[in-house]
């Protein structure tokens, strides 16, 4: 049986599935905050809302600073992982496990060292 | 009558393979009308991004069909909808840049008519032009009935469709 697979390079997979990825863990923190709304958001980061709402929907690119603030703004703080490439030397090729984006519930004390810092959650690729 | 893996065998539909994260199965499926593979593999390599993304069309489709085969939560808030019902049954499964048209012959089954940009189908209009081409394909196709889920309410046609799930 014939079937269809996309033809999309490893590297590039993986930028767009991680950028997929915090858009949608931004988007859950969103519908969290059921008391937040776009314009709160936009006063809070002096910005237009409309600039909210396309970068929430991915109509617009955000930097690795804004993802940061929308996540204050929405009540977290962005922790960074990376997860080492696992190589399966059964396959044909190298089996890649995605770039991790951890969010964090409560303080914003910067004076923490980050390897001391434990987070609950892991968003995934 | 036959199944869609009988039609597929015949080459009438093409299942879509994704491309998941280690461990991870399908739990949802999308089958392609031989125009749609045609587009995806003649027009969508090489199709840019019309608000200038990083992330270019065909690799938001394969984020998109990712988190879709994966089985993952497809909508985290109403006003950022990843699947939207047109009409008679026909279903658009929504990226920034891209549509796909079809219809769900089953829960987590998605039979996809049509692909195309999603400004140029804004602009045209051409949604009424793929709802019309979707229902003339699947009244053609010699599919078990009921060929397909009736109605709009998303969570008909998928499961895990909003979070929380």
């Amino acid at each position: 049986m014939t079937s269809f697979q996309l033809s999309v390079t490893p590297h590039r997979r993986v930028a767009a599935r991680f950028v997929g990825a915090v858009r949608r863990r931004l988007q859950k923190a969103y519908a969290e905050a059921a008391q937040i709304t776009q314009s709160d958001i936009a006063r809070e980061l002096d910005v237009h809302r409309s600039v909210i709402n396309r970068q929430l929907r991915g109509h617009q690119d955000m930097t690795l600073g804004r993802v940061a603030e929308l996540s204050w703004a929405l009540g977290y703080e962005p922790r960074f992982d990376l997860i080492p490439v696992v190589r399966d030397d059964t396959a044909n090729r190298r089996e890649e496990m995605p770039v991790s984006f951890r969010t964090q519930v409560g303080t914003t004390d910067v004076h923490k060292p980050l390897v001391q810092q434990r987070t609950k959650e892991t968003v995934s690729a | 009558m036959a199944t869609l893996l009988d039609l597929g065998t015949h080459g009438v539909v093409v299942p879509f393979v994704p491309s998941l994260a280690p461990g991870r199965m399908p739990m949802r499926l999308l089958y392609l009308f031989p125009r749609a593979v045609t587009w995806m593999d003649t027009v969508l390599p090489d199709l840019p991004s019309r608000f200038g993304s990083e992330i270019a069309p065909i690799e938001q489709l394969d984020d998109y069909l990712g988190v879709y085969c994966a089985g993952d939560v497809l909508m985290y808030e109403r006003q950022f909808k990843p699947l939207q019902h047109i009409d008679k049954g026909i279903w658009q499964l929504k990226t920034v840049d891209l549509r796909l048209f079809g219809w769900f012959h089953k829960r987590d089954c998605f039979v996809c008519s049509a692909v195309d940009d999603a400004t140029r189908v804004k602009d045209i209009p051409l949604y009424s032009g793929y709802r019309d081409q979707a229902v003339r394909d699947r009244d053609m196709l010699d599919l078990d009935e009921p060929k397909f889920i009736p109605g709009d309410d998303p969570n008909d046609v998928v499961s895990a469709f909003c979070y929380p799930a």
